[in-house]
């Protein structure tokens, strides 16, 4: 597969929210409003990014080598438990600013199945570097795009009247199926 | 702690599912046949019983500092296990759940049992609390999975009901169908049950 | 300093005992899979080629040959009755909808096919999955393919023709891709 269909293929077609069902917790919890929306779409995309090249060198390096393929969840997830803080260390003595961005974001990134979800998924669509990193960039984008365009239905949702037993999750997941529908139209771009 | 107190938080008062709204990702995902749905609940209730167990077994050893790693690992290997079993022994069902059965370690509703329950009670009550809330999740996840069935494919379990002239609504069984039937579920249960119980 | 020492030993332990764990464990499923998936694999091919009962296998640069012509093609299997050639199983892997599908392809020595059969996929239940669950898209490869590719078009009735499954176009397209890249592969590499 091509970057380009890689990349079109993660941010729309098979959208990570949308058509594959990943990182629906903070979808849910912070899209509330646009500006947190804007500082988890950051956060997630720095981190997917990171975690997905590091656990593509730990696959091949040594899980691959050694013949231990089948420590794979363990691994990752302890993999992206300590990046996870170690960025957040990390943030804070280099970069108070993109901290107080993005640093609240940080710890509930670790629960994220989109994370774990992507680096798997590379790990089995047999990706090489190039084509792992170019997946999980367009994996974060699409996250991104959903959760900010959600975030502007639910801006919008709160002025509206809305039945009191749909308020909140269940009218934000409605939204979400009907939005889905919209992302289905891309099926045959790739 | 009375036993049947913690099977009514878990399958109603704080059903993970309907009302907490915790582990969503695999709630929809794999929601799209009855089968799938019980494989499901029956790897959740496994991993969530089992990690209660032996997190409750460990609660006096374990280091507060490195407490959430330490449950992370026990999670891990609980789930890696029952993936290896599936592959084994339930190869289709293993197939038809793909990834989600590795990323049950994310699902939150177990890392959130041990930390709130299982680290703080003894090692029977957990595993009843485990059962409970694993029961709870598969009610949730088994009547999805009954509604999109039925109406998506016209099945339940796999056996057509309806015979060749009925026309299966096919959005209940893609993505959009999933966020739709559960949106209507949660605003059901709020309307008929949470009121009961709340009044 | 000393604290984070215990730590991190006593985290070390506990990834230890799971590591130990897990490996009793893999080396008792790891054999039951390996077995499981080498019978599916003969009996897929035994189910399109009947009267096969030998089975070889392409390996090193045979194989690479081909994949660098042809990247869809994962192995290819040369099948003979009694020393008489039946044909090749090629297996291939295509982007579908959501994820990859396999597909066994077995084709004659004329370079017709033989039968076809979706191996793994992960399409949509009810839309895409028909692929594997209607029988009817399978056997409508059957015999096709003389002219060195087939295309999907309604029922699938004419030359070269096979069925469309509405709605599940990407997961159609996917499985034909497979096959066009075996029957080119064929035709071009294997063929004498």
């Amino acid at each position: 597969m091509s970057l380009f269909a890689i990349m079109i293929s993660s941010i729309l077609v098979n959208n990570y929210v949308f058509a594959r069902f990943l990182g629906i917790c903070p979808f849910l919890g912070v899209s509330n409003k646009m500006e947190t929306a804007t500082g988890m779409g950051i956060a997630v995309t720095f981190v997917t990014t990171l975690a997905s090249v590091i656990t593509y060198i730990i696959q091949h390096a040594i899980l691959n080598n050694l013949g231990l393929q089948y420590l794979q969840t363990i691994v990752f997830i302890l993999v992206i438990a300590s990046l996870v803080q170690f960025v957040e260390l990390a943030l804070k003595k280099i970069s108070p600013g993109l901290y107080s961005a993005m640093g609240v974001y940080l710890p509930l990134i670790t629960t994220n199945c989109m994370v774990l979800g992507v680096a798997i998924l590379n790990i089995q669509e047999g990706f090489n570097l190039i084509q792992t990193t170019t997946n999980a960039v367009g994996a974060s984008l699409g996250f991104f795009l959903a959760l900010v365009l959600i975030a502007a239905l639910r801006e919008k949702m709160d002025i509206a009247d809305i039945p009191e037993s749909l308020a909140g999750f269940p009218i934000t997941l409605i939204a979400a199926g009907l939005m889905s529908i919209a992302f289905a139209g891309f099926a045959g771009l790739v | 702690m009375k036993i049947s107190t913690l099977f009514k938080n878990g399958i109603i008062k704080e059903n993970p599912v309907l009302v907490q709204l915790i582990g969503i990702c695999s709630v929809l995902a794999i929601t799209n046949t009855v089968e799938n749905s019980l494989g499901m609940s029956a790897a959740v209730i496994a991993v969530l019983t089992l990690s209660n167990i032996v997190i409750s077994l460990m609660r006096k050893f374990i280091p507060a500092k490195i407490r959430i790693p330490i449950f992370i690992v026990v999670i891990a290997t609980f789930v890696t296990m029952v993936q290896m079993f599936m592959n084994a022994y339930a190869q289709p069902l293993y197939k038809s759940l793909g990834i989600f059965i590795p990323l049950i370690v994310v699902n939150c509703l177990i890392l959130a049992r041990a930390e709130s329950f299982a680290s703080k009670n003894g090692v029977f009550v957990s595993a009843m609390d485990g059962i409970a809330m694993g029961l709870g999740y598969s009610v949730a996840v088994v009547a999805l999975g009954t509604v999109r069935e039925i109406l998506g494919s016209g099945s339940f379990l796999g056996m057509s009901l309806f015979g060749e002239s009925f026309q299966p609504i096919s959005l209940f069984v893609a993505p959009a169908g999933a966020f739709i039937v559960l949106g209507l579920l949660i605003g059901l249960f709020n309307a008929f049950v949470k009121k009961r119980i709340t009044d | 300093m000393n604290e984070t020492i215990k730590l991190g030993l006593v985290l070390l332990l506990v990834t230890a005992v799971a590591g130990g764990v897990l490996a009793g464990v893999n080396s008792l499923t790891a054999p039951v899979i390996a077995e499981r998936e080498n019978q599916e694999k003969f009996a897929s091919l035994l189910e399109i080629f009947t009267d096969a009962n030998e089975f070889i296998e392409f390996e090193g640069s045979d194989l690479a040959n081909i994949q660098s012509s042809y990247p869809s093609v994962v192995s290819i299997t040369e099948l003979k009755d009694e020393g008489a050639d039946l044909g090749y199983a090629i297996t291939t892997r295509t982007g579908g909808y959501a994820g990859d599908v396999t597909t066994l392809v077995g084709i004659n020595t004329d370079g017709t096919i033989a039968g076809i059969k979706v191996l793994v996929m992960t399409e949509t239940a009810g839309l895409g999955s028909r692929i594997v669950d209607d029988p009817a898209f399978a056997a409508s490869f059957a015999g096709k393919g003389a002219g060195g590719s087939v295309t999907p078009a309604g029922a699938g009735a004419g030359d070269n023709e096979v069925m469309m499954l509405s709605g599940a176009t990407v997961s159609t397209n996917a499985v034909v891709k497979g096959v066009n890249d075996a029957l080119s592969a064929f035709s071009n590499s294997l063929a004498n």
